[in-house]
């Protein structure tokens, strides 16, 4: 419809747009590259990709619903987040609340425990994956550390989110993984003081085990999580070199 | 012998022998008879009343000050009843209690018997017992009754007719 | 593929990608709708609608809205969300029982629901806003609700002393004292009067070993043939549990306690010439019995009477029963304890009463003749004398099975701790219980009673002996175990506990003596210390005239009909009689009691005559008094109400009985001033002669 059109092409002249979209639809390849290369949240991913890579078989798109997981579940963790406190009765309390009275919040509770185990199952399945493809040959070998960090973020993310709740299973599980930790040569007692914040389980351990779920710790995952996508792309994205027959120089 | 004769000298025995009856002839009283929220029919002592808080509230409030004339027999013995003329109704008295409200037994026993044109020998307790005591003792009456008592329909008048 | 076609996806992605994302949102619409369709809000939705058939709409939907509704008192850390189903439980309208649940409105109790939350009272979980969640033990939840016919035991764990309304509590209380409880498991128990076991330092005395090891095996001595109880009277069963001994362990048990003879026993000689003098005489045992009868020691003690085929235990329950206590004991041991208990054990709670060497010997001889069994101890095996091994195996035995915690001997320890702390067994979870092989529904309640009533059911080792109590006796030891719980978490609820007031009450001197040798206070209270079986004495000295005080203690008549027992003929000589009428009159005063009225100008024939129409017509009070040969048999008999009681008294009485005696019979009614003159003035001229007097006793007396 031509008026619809007019009205579009109208809106598209004024200074807010202009200043928000400063080039005009892409159609080319070369502004669509422009467009790739100009905006902060897209340049992190390659420019171009091969549609092989694009095919299922290739990744099974394990990272990518791992990365897909993450997000989840930091979106709910904020959403949770409006509602906890992380202190010694009210934790539980809390639970209680979100089980009993706030609208969905057995969903989101769930949504959050569900997403956190899927990514637990996703980050190994992603790894065996990427070791029986050959991922961690040469070029790929400082992706394939960044990835093993990953992993090790995950499972520590996982580990604090678990005392959270403040029910049994969390008490009990701290209280096992702790006194493991403890039992490291030299650095055993110190490294649980640390953790625990004092000789027990109690509110200091709860605390840190918060700031820990919710800044530490992601915080060098989503810096984990960038390195690992610019290396994916500087490596030469996710085919492998022998299915182009081009030799790639790093 | 003939077969007519045999069938009657067989029933003849079978009736003999059923009065040999076994031990458990008898009805075993329930465990809980004297428990602070079961209350014995008193027309049928093998029938319990099951008595929810109030009532059971009521059930000791009126053991405690209107057994004795209420009654015909108290745990000290005999009641005071037979003594009085006129003789006070029994508490489970449904032919008596059933057509006067629960406002009307409120008020006399609040009142005493002479406020409300019956005799002087039923004191006032409304400053000895509070309204809610008062009550219980009500629903303890309401639920003991025999025949056993209807509430009204719909939730009584706000003046009672009686 | 081309530049152009770049970027636009195939017709089979986009239409893959709308059905997933269709798919999708009714995913994500699934839990909306589950909030929108739970329970809660179902039965507020049917709470409205049900508001709406009854004539006061506008009361019952004042608050009314559609979130959740909860009770929170922050002090207390109450959150109590049951009101959102149980929407009209603060609506008086809404009482009665055809209102259906959850609906209908909490019975009218003295702490109102707003004020204190639910879960105070009835356990269960306050927090949740479904129902298994809220009523039943789950998953995320180990407190269930406490079943109704306890929840006495919640009133419990804040009153720590007895209130009338807990019936049930107060008995379970009382039970867990008199069956020595607190002897193995420690508790709290607040202070009250009872009587402690034995002390078997000197039982090789009192009784044989064949008795001891009837006792041991079969402690309860009124059995028929089935093995059953037969008494049905209102008198206990003894407190002595039945331990699951077999013969070996009776053996060695029956030896070490029949060799205990600590101390020689007291005096139990009785001048020869009197025993000389009644020995040939036929009635002598008929002639004790009199005695028996006149010294009312079934007050304290029970005795059974069989009637019609009816077996009934009569009597109190302070002291043992004494059916067939003449097969048990030895002559000379009953004449040395009736003496002087005291010299048996020191502790023992049997007055020391003025015997006569004659009372001695024809009431001995009652006992010893008629109150026996011969078949008590038929199914006793012979046994020969203890040897030394029997004895010292016996010693093991009693301090093992816990003998050693409710009898003292002289020299044994007993354990401490022998049966499990019970101080917070109201608080355990299911998962804190041991359920064994019993087949019971695994919950708290169950598991007490099963203990109770038969303790090998949960565990098959347990040394817990065997109690057989009836069952209402068992729901009310649950009501008291239920009632002990772990302090609650919030500091304010230990503000509002309300501690039992331990009182003693230990008077000195002469008085003090008496009262120590007649126990006094195992029948009367004073000043808030003593039993319960008698009338408050706390404001003797203003109640009654020091006359007759002294006439009553010398003959005590019935007073009131009210009261089942009857106070034991003690013997007092006259120096005692007067010693006690002084010591109440002097010290036992009450401060709404003018000990010094001057009322002798209130008196006049117009105001007699006043008082008289008053007590006959207007207010009728021979409906409840006897005065002469008329009246009511409720209240006390009038008929010498001037030589027994004190004017200020009786004006004070009239005035508001409850402020002196809490919980009396007589109704407060509001006497003008005037009134009560004139009735003081009537009923202080009821005087009776010493031979009307004699007359009114005896017809007043016999019932």
């Amino acid at each position: 419809m031509t008026s619809w059109e007019n009205t579009i092409e109208r809106l598209r002249r004024t200074p807010v747009w202009q200043s928000l979209f400063r080039r005009g639809p892409a159609r080319t390849n070369r502004t669509r590259s422009v467009a790739v290369f100009g905006n902060i949240f897209l340049h992190l991913l390659p420019v171009k990709v091969r549609d092989a890579s694009l095919r299922v078989r290739a990744t099974y798109y394990l990272g990518s619903i791992t990365f897909f997981l993450f997000v989840i579940l930091t979106v709910t963790g904020v959403l949770l987040m409006l509602y906890y406190h992380p202190a010694v009765p009210e934790a539980y309390q809390d639970m209680k609340d979100l089980r009993f009275v706030v609208s969905s919040g057995v969903f989101l509770r769930n949504l959050h425990r569900l997403a956190a185990q899927a990514m637990v199952v996703f980050v190994f399945w992603h790894m065996f994956h990427v070791f029986y493809r050959g991922g961690y040959k040469p070029p790929r070998q400082f992706n394939w550390v960044v990835g093993v960090g990953l992993l090790l973020l995950t499972l520590f993310l996982s580990y604090t989110g678990y005392l959270l709740p403040w029910d049994q299973l969390a008490f009990w599980a701290i209280t096992v993984g702790t006194n493991i930790i403890s039992y490291v040569p030299i650095l055993g007692q110190p490294m649980r003081f640390l953790l625990l914040g004092g000789h027990g389980i109690g509110e200091n351990a709860l605390l840190r085990f918060y700031v820990l779920h919710i800044v530490i710790l992601p915080l060098f995952a989503i810096i984990l999580i960038a390195v690992h996508f610019w290396r994916v792309q500087k490596d030469g994205g996710i085919t492998l070199r022998e299915e182009h027959g081009r030799k790639e120089k790093d | 012998m003939k077969p007519r004769r045999l069938c009657l000298l067989l029933a003849v025995l079978a009736l003999a022998l059923s009065g040999c009856g076994t031990k458990k002839s008898t009805a075993q009283p329930d465990p809980l008879l004297h428990a602070y929220d079961v209350e014995p029919d008193w027309s049928n002592p093998d029938h319990l009343f099951y008595l929810n808080y109030q009532q059971a509230q009521g059930k000791r409030i009126f053991y405690d000050k209107c057994v004795w004339c209420h009654a015909d027999s108290t745990p000290a013995g005999p009641s005071n009843r037979s003594n009085l003329n006129p003789m006070p109704a029994l508490a489970n008295d449904g032919s008596a209690l059933n057509s006067l409200s629960d406002d009307y037994l409120r008020n006399i026993i609040t009142l005493g018997g002479s406020a409300v044109s019956k005799s002087a020998m039923m004191p006032p307790y409304g400053k000895t017992l509070t309204q809610d005591e008062i009550q219980a003792v009500i629903a303890f009456m309401r639920a003991i009754a025999q025949p056993p008592y209807q509430p009204p329909a719909r939730p009584g008048p706000q003046y009672s007719t009686r | 593929m081309p530049a152009e076609e770049m970027g636009k996806a195939s017709r089979k992605l986009r239409l893959a990608f709308a059905i997933s994302s269709v798919v999708f949102v009714a995913v994500l619409a699934i839990s909306p709708l589950k909030d929108y369709f739970a329970p809660w809000r179902q039965y507020k939705r049917a709470y409205a609608r049900f508001a709406n058939t009854r004539p006061d709409t506008k009361r019952l939907l004042a608050d009314y809205h559609s979130g959740i509704d909860q009770i929170w008192i922050p002090e207390l850390k109450v959150v109590d969300r049951c009101t959102t189903c149980h929407q009209g439980i603060t609506q008086p309208s809404l009482m009665d029982a055809s209102v259906p649940q959850p609906f209908r409105a909490h019975p009218s109790i003295p702490h109102h629901a707003l004020d204190w939350g639910c879960v105070v009272c009835h356990r269960g979980q306050g927090l949740a806003t479904e129902v298994r969640e809220a009523h039943e033990t789950t998953l995320g939840w180990e407190q269930p609700l406490l079943p109704t016919h306890f929840i006495q035991a919640s009133c419990g764990v804040c009153h720590q002393s007895d209130i009338p309304e807990t019936p049930q509590l107060n008995r379970g209380r009382q039970l867990l004292v008199d069956l020595n409880c607190f002897r193995c498991h420690r508790m709290n128990v607040s202070e009250r009067i009872y009587v402690p076991p034995p002390d078997l330092s000197n039982i090789g005395h009192k009784a044989s070993r064949e008795w001891i090891y009837k006792w041991l095996k079969e402690p309860r001595t009124i059995l028929d043939s089935d093995g059953n109880v037969v008494t049905n009277g209102y008198a206990n069963e003894p407190r002595m549990p039945q331990f699951r001994l077999n013969d070996a362990e009776l053996r060695d048990l029956s030896a070490f306690l029949s060799t205990r003879q600590n101390e020689p026993l007291g005096s139990h000689q009785i001048d020869p010439r009197i025993v000389a003098a009644w020995q040939k005489k036929p009635d002598v045992a008929d002639q004790g019995e009199t005695r028996f009868r006149q010294m009312f020691c079934t007050t304290c003690h029970a005795v059974a009477v069989t009637r019609a085929g009816q077996t009934q235990l009569i009597g109190g329950n302070i002291g043992p029963e004494l059916t067939k206590i003449g097969s048990k004991v030895n002559e000379d041991w009953l004449i040395a304890w009736l003496r002087n208990p005291q010299s048996y054990f020191g502790y023992a709670q049997m007055p020391r009463y003025q015997w006569s060497d004659e009372d001695l010997y024809k009431v001995s001889r009652y006992i010893m003749t008629r109150l026996t069994d011969s078949d008590l101890l038929s199914d006793v095996p012979k046994m020969d004398p203890p040897t030394p091994a029997e004895i010292q195996a016996g010693k093991q035995l009693f301090v093992g099975k816990g003998c050693a915690n409710c009898h003292g001997i002289q020299g044994i320890k007993a354990p401490k701790e022998f049966g499990p702390d019970l101080s917070a067994v109201g608080s355990k979870t299911v998962s804190e219980l041991m359920f064994g092989d019993a087949k019971i529904p695994h919950t708290l309640v169950d598991y007490l009673r099963s203990k109770i009533e038969n303790p090998t059911s949960v565990n098959t080792t347990a040394a817990m002996p065997q109690y057989h109590l009836k069952k209402e006796d068992v729901s009310a030891l649950i009501t008291a175990l239920l009632s002990m719980t772990r302090r609650p978490d919030a500091p304010a609820f230990a503000k509002l506990v309300v501690r039992a007031t331990p009182s003693k009450f230990q008077p000195a001197g002469q008085f003090g003596e008496l009262y120590d040798r007649y126990k006094c206070y195992l029948c009367h209270q004073f000043n808030g210390y003593g039993g319960t079986l008698a009338p408050d004495l706390s404001f003797e000295g203003s109640r009654a005239q020091k006359a007759w005080v002294v006439s009553f203690l010398k003959n005590p008549q019935t007073l009131r009909p009210a009261s089942t027992f009857r106070m034991p003929q003690f013997n007092f000589t006259d120096a005692e009689a007067s010693t006690i009428t002084d010591y109440l009159e002097m010290v036992m005063q009450s401060p709404q009691v003018n000990p010094n009225p001057d009322n002798s100008s209130k008196t006049s024939p117009e105001l007699v005559a006043l008082g008289k129409q008053l007590y006959e017509v207007k207010y009728q009070c021979q409906s409840c008094h006897t005065i002469g040969a008329t009246g009511g048999y409720v209240g006390p008999n009038l008929s010498n109400l001037g030589s027994w009681m004190r004017p200020a008294w009786i004006a004070a009485w009239l005035k508001n009985p409850q402020a002196l005696v809490p919980g009396t019979i007589e109704p407060r009614r509001e006497f003008t001033d005037q009134e009560i003159q004139a009735l003081s003035a009537f009923l202080m001229t009821l005087k009776q002669t010493p031979t009307s007097a004699k007359a009114g006793s005896a017809a007043g007396g016999s019932r």
